[in-house]
């Protein structure tokens, strides 16, 4: 049988398929689940400092399109959910790599500390989160707020850091900017800020209105982005947008990633 | 999907009890199962799970029984125009090769069972019936709604209609009076009864429970549904396991 082992942040995988974050990891028995599943390295839900409650339902939603729009509203057990999910991941042998977000630096900063103190494998700064305001997608499309954050994580952490940016005009300075300042790599893309309204209520269906499209329309985007950064950098880049398929992972591959995460691919093929 | 439903009528069953019946305006992909259940999203003010009261494939019209605990359930009781239908969510259960089923209710845990019983009819079983309420203004003849029922058994803890203590007891009572008949056993109520159900029919292979919890996405992704400590989500695994796997966890 082929080998399909990659070795990537240090980390010796089976095969270069993780989950995206968001797709459970909020609890240790998500991560028993995934790992059932099969994926080579677990990825957590986007953990903040504090407990989110996320906002109320409906949070997501299945497209016609073979999309899938959510706005789940960072909902995460805070920082006091890292490390049981971390032991969880050990005791099963896999990797595990911790989203972090947060509303300030200070946040970025002491939650990925927390993540490494757990025995994380690697943190993934969630700088491109569309849905919560302060979190994420402003930072995100600001090239210099990108290098602050980062740098400030990877000065203080031993364990890889990983930058997960979302599509915008300056996404590839913004990609940049986060390998200056210390990024192991990049993932590439978030999901992309998007609305779905219902023609026959004339009613927003999200509670939150706008939501983060995935899946496979917005493929050919992170394609697009994952060549043109690997184009320009020849760096580390886990591809992640509409994976549901091993043509699309190989298309990734091709691209310039090493390695990708599957979001809603893994919804549509229960 | 969001399947556009439109309201076409409601009517209140009973002192706690509402029907809602809605016609789908797009054909489901698939036919539901018996014990799935839907996202029903009211517009701009909730979504919420509910399970299939029963559904008609011919005209794409499709009923839910549901009490009015907040807003989202109020909405579904006072509201009409446009609704949306996310599912058909879990597992469901396969009546087929079986041919008497007991159905054990506790409260709301009625009703999936019109559901339930025209598909037993198609497959040519019958469904004997236990439901439980706390009072007896709770109930309403189910008969009404459901066809193809076998024995109707109702229990009221207040003891002013029927059998006087909860369901998981007159089952007790019945399987000691007459032995065990049934070759499915399904239970839909509160956890506490759900466990006595499955004692009570421990030794059979095909008993199950249907399990309630907090449904967030309904698609497996958020991980709300979860039923710690398994590794299992109610949205995806469920919403009926077989006594079996949950025995440990009810109660």
């Amino acid at each position: 049988m082929a080998n399909l082992g990659i070795r990537i942040l240090g980390l010796n995988l089976e095969h270069p398929v993780l989950n995206a974050s968001g797709i459970l990891g909020s609890e240790p028995e998500h991560v028993d689940i995934l790992v059932k599943h099969g994926f080579s390295c677990i990825v957590t839900k986007t953990i903040t400092l504090e407990p989110r409650k996320g906002y109320p339902p409906p949070i997501l939603i299945e497209l016609d399109n073979g999309g899938y729009l959510n706005a789940v509203g960072l909902a995460n057990p805070g920082v006091r959910g890292i490390c049981p999910m971390v032991e969880r991941a050990r005791l099963l042998g896999r990797p595990i790599i911790v989203s972090v977000g947060g509303g300030d630096l200070r946040e970025y900063v002491e939650v990925s500390i927390k993540a490494e103190e757990c025995g994380a494998s690697g943190v993934e700064l969630n700088l491109s989160c569309p849905n919560v305001r302060g979190f994420g997608l402003e930072l995100g499309v600001d090239p210099s707020m990108v290098y602050r954050v980062v740098r400030d994580v990877a000065s203080v952490l031993k364990i890889p850091v990983l930058a997960k940016l979302g599509f915008s005009d300056k996404v590839i300075e913004s990609s940049g900017r986060a390998l200056e300042a210390g990024a192991a790599g990049l993932t590439l893309i978030n999901t992309i800020k998007a609305m779905y309204i219902d023609v026959y209520s004339a009613k927003p269906v999200l509670s939150n209105k706008y939501g983060g499209l995935s899946g496979p329309p917005i493929k050919p985007i992170a394609i697009r982005v994952v060549y043109d950064v690997y184009r320009e950098y020849r760096a580390l880049i886990i591809g992640c947008g509409g994976v549901s398929s091993w043509r699309d992972a190989a298309e990734f591959i091709l691209a310039g990633a090493r390695a990708v995460q599957v979001g809603s691919g893994f919804l549509r093929n229960k | 999907m969001l399947i556009p439903a439109l309201k076409i009528s409601v009517e209140k069953l009973s002192s706690s009890y509402y029907r809602a019946l809605f016609k789908l305006l797009e054909p489901p992909r698939i036919e539901p199962k018996p014990l799935q259940f839907i996202n029903i999203w009211i517009p701009g003010l909730d979504e919420a799970p509910m399970s299939i009261s029963d559904y008609n494939a011919e005209d794409y019209t499709l009923s839910i029984i549901f009490k009015v605990v907040g807003d989202g359930t109020r909405g579904l009781r006072d509201r009409n125009g446009f609704f949306g239908v996310k599912g058909f969510l879990g597992n469901g259960i396969d009546t087929s090769g079986y041919d008497r089923v007991l159905f054990v209710a506790g409260g709301s845990g009625i009703a999936p069972l019109p559901f339930l019983s025209r598909k037993c009819v198609e497959s040519g079983c019958i469904v004997d019936v236990v439901w439980g309420v706390r009072r007896g203004d709770m109930l309403f003849n189910i008969g009404k709604h459901a066809v193809g029922l076998g024995e109707v058994y109702y229990t009221t803890e207040d003891c002013t209609i029927g059998y006087c203590g909860n369901a998981s007891s007159l089952v007790r009572e019945i399987v000691e009076r007459s032995g065990f008949k049934w070759s499915l056993v399904i239970g839909v109520g509160p956890s506490q009864m759900l466990r006595e159900v499955c004692y009570a029919s421990r030794g059979l292979q095909d008993s199950y429970v249907s399990l309630e919890t907090m449904v967030k996405c309904g698609l497996g992704a958020c991980g709300s549904c979860l039923l710690k400590p398994l590794p299992k989500l109610l949205c995806l695994d469920g919403p009926v396991f077989k006594c079996s796997e949950v025995y440990h966890i009810l109660g």
